[in-house]
């Protein structure tokens, strides 16, 4: 028999609750529902994230956690049937869904790095200018400093600076994650988000993204998606539970993964559902 | 017992499906060298052939009744080369951009029309376009050119190109479809345009399926043989513009072989253009795997 449970979630819209932590909202999630195929993915989700923190979105599987990634930095729209059908996102103040908004450079403003690494037909330098070639964000930098700049940022450099002619497809997957993540860095994001990032690497690999996003956090806010619970206690400051596309709760991950307040969001901390 | 049976049933099958499918292809490659050959032999190419191998390609001139006789097959070849070069040069470019829409652009049910359509247009017999081309084309030109007979080189390479263009399309579309989705979003999701991410992307990802594409558009445009036959004007003569009429080998072989005594100099000679036809589309293929190899390596795809 299904017991229904109680909504408890911590955050609401902006007027209605406290702020779970201090510190400027960066995203502002008000009422999100999201239908692909006519089909409701996601219910009225809420959430925020703020400035300089890390935001885990955990959940169980098909719970509409990388759906709501994606309509972050509206890569949503980019599957055919997928509608957002009420809600919107604010970011920095902005509708994100608001009339007029230009969703190529919603996605040049906030960036998406995904669960699988793949690498562009090209060179591993030119991997990484490839937004920038586009939107021409070169600030009086050369091309060299961009790709110095951006790898090493991500730890990379040392690795690959005999080698950036080379085809990017020669690098290891854990070497191709931290290639994406520069790639991303290069457009000179507000704000970055990763799917499940390191679903395919090892724990080598896993641990040097988790320092890279520990390193990240004091220039930008950081949204994860991740089905690993150690890793979001390890790495975020807040997390936000969905279940069957709703967002049940949300806190500082301290507080969620010590005194969860919603009893699915308990049982799924401690182990009792998978 | 029945398990015994069960085990050692499932393996004669899986031995006969390799047995089968290895008697399949080496009764296709089989044919492919007995042809090989067969134009060979009839043809007799031997060393005599290698010395006047100039004369028969550019400077004897077809004029097989004359005394003596001559079997040169230069107005052929080079009208091959025109309708040939003129139907891919229409026909890739075009059939890239359909490709393109198809697989990126066009809604849901554009594609679930137009896919079947194209194979549709593929699959209708050499003989209606040419009818086509002969009842719409031919005589328009005639009119706008003021020309005697309408038949030419231009009209024979527009409708090649319209025979060419579905093969060419769809295989195109195919290659564009193979790009991985994932590959897509991650582009699209550094805020760049379509048109950006097509061209630094999805054409060097599609790279291999597009020069396939080139390539069976190709073996189509050189082997087709109904359609030039009834619109380029089969005339023995090299042509000097577009508007001139021609005969591209496939016409010629077709015109002449079925008036030839067996094994005489012309019988011998227009197995010998069949041969030389035969090793150009070869050669053409070995040249396209290889470009096609030397493009992967420098786009890095």
């Amino acid at each position: 028999m299904i017991v229904p449970m109680e909504m408890t979630c911590s955050y609401a819209p902006e007027g209605d609750h406290e702020d779970p932590a201090d510190g400027p909202r960066i995203f502002d999630v008000r009422d999100l529902s999201v239908t692909f195929n006519g089909r409701s993915v996601l219910r009225g989700v809420n959430a925020m994230a703020l400035d300089r923190q890390v935001l885990a979105i955990v959940g169980p599987s098909g719970s509409g956690k990388s759906t709501l990634l994606r309509t972050m930095n509206r890569t949503l729209e980019l599957t055919l049937d997928a509608r957002v059908t009420s809600g919107d996102i604010h970011f920095k103040g902005e509708r994100l869904y608001g009339n007029g908004t230009d969703p190529r450079l919603v996605r040049k403003r906030i960036c998406m790095v995904h669960q699988k690494p793949v690498a562009f037909p090209m060179s591993i330098g030119e991997n990484v200018l490839f937004g920038v070639r586009f939107h021409k964000n070169w600030n009086g930098r050369t091309k060299d400093e961009i790709i110095r700049s951006c790898l090493d940022r991500v730890g990379l450099w040392n690795e690959v600076k005999d080698r950036l002619s080379d085809p990017a497809s020669r690098l290891s997957v854990g070497q191709l994650q931290r290639l994406c993540i520069a790639r991303a860095l290069a457009n000179d994001p507000e704000a970055i988000l990763m799917d499940e990032p390191c679903s395919a690497l090892d724990p080598v690999s896993t641990a040097r993204i988790e320092e890279l996003i520990l390193a990240m956090k004091p220039q930008l806010p950081i949204v994860i998606v991740t089905h690993n619970l150690a890793q979001a206690r390890r790495i975020s400051d807040q997390s936000l539970f969905l279940y069957d596309g709703q967002s049940l709760e949300q806190d500082t991950t301290e507080r969620i993964f010590t005194h969860p307040k919603n009893g699915r969001v308990r049982d799924f901390i401690t182990g009792k559902v998978g | 017992m029945i398990r015994h049976f069960l085990a050692k049933t499932l393996y004669w099958s899986d031995a006969a499906v390799k047995k089968l499918s290895f008697l399949a292809l080496g009764t296709g490659v089989a044919f492919l060298l007995l042809m090989i050959v067969f134009v060979l032999r009839e043809s007799s190419l031997g060393l005599g052939f290698a010395m006047n191998l100039f004369d028969f390609l550019v400077r004897q001139p077809w004029a097989p009744m004359a005394t003596p006789p001559s079997h040169g097959i230069f107005h052929a070849w080079i009208s091959t080369l025109v309708v040939t070069g003129l139907s891919l040069g229409l026909a890739i470019p075009l059939g890239f951009g359909i490709g393109l829409f198809l697989s990126e652009v066009a809604p849901r049910w554009v594609q679930q029309v137009m896919q079947p359509a194209l194979e549709v247009l593929a699959g209708i017999p050499a003989v209606v376009y040419g009818f086509f081309g002969y009842v719409t084309l031919v005589r328009n030109f005639e009119t706008w050119f003021d020309m005697p007979a309408g038949e030419c080189l231009l009209i024979a390479g527009l409708i090649l190109a319209v025979m060419v263009l579905p093969f060419v399309a769809s295989t195109a579309a195919e290659a564009f479809r193979g790009v991985a989705q994932d590959l897509r979003e991650m582009a699209y999701g550094l805020g760049v345009t379509q048109l950006y991410v097509m061209r630094r992307v999805l054409f060097r990802k599609a790279l291999p399926g597009l020069f396939a594409a080139v390539a069976l558009g190709l073996a189509r445009a050189l082997g087709e043989t109904l359609a030039v036959l009834m619109l380029a004007g089969n005339t023995v003569a090299v042509p000097h513009s577009l508007l001139d009429r021609g005969q591209p080998l496939t016409a010629l072989l077709t015109t002449e072989l079925g008036e030839t005594v067996v094994h005489s100099d012309k019988y011998q000679a227009l197995f010998a253009s069949g041969f030389i036809l035969l090793i150009v589309v070869l050669g053409i293929n070995v040249m396209i795997w290889t470009l096609k190899h030397r493009f992967l390596e420098r786009s890095h795809a």
